[in-house]
């Protein structure tokens, strides 16, 4: 008998072992499609909630469940496609994400869903390979100058439009014992925006189209610094001049709080940095690099979108559609500008329910147009290391301009 | 007493196989994927059997290359033309038919770009330094001042002393006091040096101010003088003056007051280019690997020599000896995580305000000392206890006996202390090493997204940096085999010379 129960416990074992690999079985009855989305905006997943509570509310048949993965979601949706387990839906970064899921065909083409007639014409490229669509663009997001309105009053002083003012208004503030820009050089993204905002604004100061400089670029036929560099790296000193002291001991939280507490009166940073409350009124302008002020314009783009994964089975992947689809209907609009609070790609939405620097950034762009997010179209490697590190590493003087420019031309020329 | 056979197999079947088969899928399995990785150039994303391909693609490169129509029908029911006839592509496939299409690709000679064999040369690439700069240690110059741009306003004058007063000529000295002023704590640059004002001369002349000359006008001129400034090219600075002056009309006052202006600011750009080349300094940066070895060797020496001398206070029968273990092993409870969250608390906020010393995790002379301290802290305590045990294991007859003998405190240290409790000191290195080497939550938690301009990026992190953010999975695994042999051998070598040093009790 004991022997037998011996030989029992270790064939369970073996079997457990075994089992715990297996792919669950698809529990769910025949008639509802069940599907997954992959979702990273965690600080806005209740507004998704809702909006996808709507959607199934209405329709029966379809269940959503989310998968959110706030932190290294691109690691973790990586390793997922690479087993072949990708989610239904998937919510992406624009541009560069996009494209490598694209090019590797884990993405349904959307160019002819007749969702993507109600995006904005400008946001296709963020979503765009091979002159197809791979994913319908969600919301806008912009980076520019976040600044305390309530101290710019008290001061007399009026949102600087050209470099020159700007320069004013940090001298004004720094004699008035404001710190004029909260810093944030304990991460590297913060200088790695900057460092390309900056970039393709001189690139633009040019006549540089930024199609051809990313083609040259690919095709190792030009530099980096085919801009004014002497312009580019002075703007980073002067940026890192005018920050607190220990700025390179600041991270996000640190410039929040600096920010908020009204120790500094601007930020440079995308609107996902506006904080949540705030005791004074905040304005949002472009980072002005040029002294020409038609010039200065948001680096705005697309931030998220929605791509629909290959390897769903072709009811699932009717399902998907069927849902991005009604994304765009004026009930789904209404509930993810009051749920989420963030801009939206299509045409015509109505984003009064938005707070106010929101509306800067929408009549901005709207008025003098924008400068795309050069940095997502950047071979990977040359964002994540060269830029990010690169633009760190020498507002923290631990490299030089040149070092800087040579880094990431060699970096862009392995990395093609 | 002799086991049956019947038994002996039970007891294998039980307990040895099923170690075995976990073994075998959650180590070697594993093991023998990452040097198969390691050999490609994979991207972390790309599939070896693509999810789809163009048509020419798939016709040319696989379809025509296939020998065994068997094995094509098969690539063809699973590869289907998509509707607009340009594409194949394929549903997800369980993994017996993933390792049946690949074995069909790769007889055809097909591979995707990105996931490509490239035999050992991302080992050869590492082992020649044809890696990011920042991986091997090496030597660099810190230029504080960028010439191009304005001179800092002020400078603290016990940097300054240091960096740029101390290696330089006295005519250099000179000339930097014509500039700076001694204030305070501070050398304050004169106001009629600071080219912001300077500037502000030319800015401000009536005929831009009532909108006659444009913002971008005067911009372009002042950045040709600053160009010509820093080259100190008289004859650009002679024509950017003249093409400037002769495109707009100005005044009288006005073109001598941009006359004036311009050539101060030309004088200045020698002063900027002598700045930036005095103020530099030639210095190492470790690299990941440098740092590796560095927070090893020391977080290794810090933890056993602390953990050590813990352990001889409390077996020295203090009072509250109990408690005071207690207190000393705490800090191994907690999260490596929330020790890092702590730390970075007290650096950022307590430190700065008691020592008046505002700059601690972004300073690459403190940052991999201050990561050591924190990592000794963190882990003396659990090889206290090691210690602990192993010095009560010691027999007190033993000591007993060597005190009649009439030994002192210290050779009984020496004599019978410290060789009955090198298998306590084996077990600690060994362990203090491996986890040191392979250190990754603590120092990602602390310094993780400004590691590169500190150098304080351990090993592990690179290779997490490098596969996922930098997508480069083939070069990671090549790294982190290389990481797993390095630890291999320091550890094989450590336990080898320790092992020698035991006695027989």
């Amino acid at each position: 008998m004991k022997k037998l129960v011996t030989v029992l416990l270790a064939l369970s074992l073996a079997v457990c072992a075994f089992a715990g690999g297996n792919k669950e079985s698809t529990g769910t009855s025949s008639d509802v499609i069940e599907l997954e989305m992959y979702y990273y905006k965690q600080e806005n997943q209740e507004g998704l909630l809702a909006l996808l509570d709507a959607y199934m509310a209405k329709n029966p048949g379809v269940k959503i469940k989310t998968l959110i993965i706030p932190n290294d979601a691109d690691a973790t949706m990586a390793a997922r496609a690479a087993q072949g387990k990708l989610a239904d839906i998937l919510q992406m970064q624009s541009y560069s994400r996009v494209q490598e899921y694209a090019a590797s065909g884990y993405l349904v083409d959307l160019t002819n869903e007749a969702v993507m007639k109600k995006v904005v014409p400008g946001s296709i490229p963020a979503v765009t390979y091979n002159s197809k669509q791979y994913a319908l663009p969600m919301d806008m997001a912009g980076i520019g100058i976040i600044y305390n309105k309530d101290i710019f009053a008290k001061l007399n002083l009026k949102a600087p439009a050209t470099y020159r003012e700007l320069e004013n208004v940090c001298k004004v503030l720094k004699d008035n014992d404001i710190t004029p820009f909260s810093g944030l050089l304990a991460e590297n993204w913060s200088a790695g925006h900057f460092i390309t905002l900056v970039q393709t604004s001189l690139l633009a100061e040019k006549g540089i189209d930024f199609n051809q400089f990313i083609a040259d670029m690919n095709a190792g036929k030009t530099s980096y610094g085919a801009v004014d560099t002497g312009k580019l790296f002075s703007t980073m000193d002067f940026y890192a001049a005018n920050m607190d002291a220990n700025a390179g001991e600041m991270a996000w939280d640190q410039q929040q709080n600096a920010f908020v507490s009204g120790k500094a009166a601007m930020i440079v940073q995308g609107l996902w940095s506006l904080p949540a409350k705030a005791d004074f009124s905040i304005g949002f302008i472009p980072f002005p690099v040029s002294n020409t002020a038609a010039n200065n314009k948001f680096y705005a783009d697309v931030d998220s979108c929605f791509g629909v994964s290959a390897q769903a089975s072709p009811e699932k992947r009717q399902a998907a559609l069927d849902f991005l689809n009604w994304l765009s209907t004026a009930e789904a609009q209404k509930l993810w500008i009051e749920g989420y609070r963030l801009t939206l790609s299509f045409t015509g939405a109505d984003v009064s329910a938005l707070p106010p620097a929101f509306t800067d950034l929408i009549s901005g762009v709207s008025a003098q147009g924008s400068y795309p997010w050069l940095f997502s179209m950047y071979p990977t490697i040359v964002f994540e290391d060269a830029c990010k590190n690169g633009a760190q590493q020498y507002m923290l003087k631990k490299i030089t301009a040149d070092k800087v420019i040579e880094n990431i031309d060699a970096m862009w020329k392995s990395a093609k | 007493m002799v086991e049956s056979k019947l038994k002996k197999h039970g007891y294998f079947i039980a307990f040895i196989l099923p170690c075995v088969i976990l073994y075998t899928f959650f180590f070697i399995y594993p093991f023998l994927r990452g040097i198969a990785i390691s050999t490609t150039n994979w991207d972390g994303l790309t599939p070896k059997t693509p999810i789809s391909v163009s048509k020419n693609e798939f016709e040319s490169l696989v379809l025509h290359k296939i020998k065994k129509t068997s094995d094509k029908d098969y690539l063809l029911s699973v590869y289907s033309l998509n509707d607009d006839m340009n594409t194949y592509s394929r549903l997800s496939v369980n993994g017996f038919e993933r390792m049946k299409i690949e074995r069909i690709l790769s007889s055809a000679g097909y591979a995707p770009e990105k996931n490509r064999f490239v035999g050992l040369q991302n080992y050869a690439d590492i082992i020649t330094g044809k890696v990011k700069d920042t991986f091997y240690p090496q030597k660099y110059t810190e230029v504080y001042y960028n010439a191009a741009s304005s001179l800092p306003s002020r400078i603290e004058a016990k940097k300054a002393d240091k960096e740029i007063l101390k290696n330089t000529s006295p005519e250099n000295i000179d000339v930097f006091f014509a500039h700076y002023a001694k204030n305070d704590d501070f050398y304050v640059l004169k106001p009629e040096y600071s080219s912001f004002d300077i500037e502000e001369l030319i800015w401000s002349i009536p005929e831009h101010t009532e909108g006659f000359i444009s913002d971008a006008a005067i911009d372009e001129f002042i950045r040709s003088i600053h160009t010509a400034a820093l080259a100190q090219d008289e004859d650009a600075m002679h024509t950017a003056l003249s093409v400037f002056l002769n495109t707009h009309s100005l005044s009288r006052t006005s073109s001598e007051t941009v006359k004036q202006a311009s050539s101060r600011l030309f004088e200045l750009g020698n002063f900027r280019n002598l700045l930036s080349s005095m103020w530099t300094a030639e210095k190492t940066k470790m690299g990941v690997v440098g740092f590796t070895f560095f927070f090893a060797f020391f977080s290794v020496i810090g933890i056993n020599l602390i953990a050590f001398l813990l352990a001889l206070v409390l077996d020295s029968g203090i009072p509250g000896q109990k408690i005071l273990r207690t207190i000393f092993f705490l800090p191994n409870v907690l999260s490596m995580i929330i020790v890092a969250l702590i730390w970075k608390m007290l650096f950022y906020q307590i430190l700065p305000a008691v020592s008046g010393i505002d700059i601690w995790l972004s300073d690459a002379s403190k940052a991999p000392w201050l990561l050591v301290a924190v990592a000794t802290w963190q882990g003396c305590g659990y090889y206290m206890i090691v210690y602990l045990a192993g010095l009560q294991n010691i027999p007190t007859e033993v000591i007993e006996a060597s005190r009649i003998d009439g030994a002192g405190s210290f050779q009984r240290f020496r004599f019978i202390t410290l060789p009955l409790i090198v298998p306590a000191i084996t077990i600690s290195l060994f362990l203090t090493i491996a986890n040191a080497l392979k250190s990754f939550d603590l120092i990602y938690a602390m310094v993780g997204p400004s590691g590169y301009a500190t150098s304080t990026v351990p090993f592990v992190l690179d290779i997490y940096y490098e596969a996922f953010a930098q997508r480069q999975a083939g070069m990671a695994t090549s790294k982190a085999l290389l990481l797993f042999l390095v630890i291999l051998l320091i550890t094989g070598l450590q336990l080898y010379v320790m092992k020698k040093r035991e006695v027989e009790q």
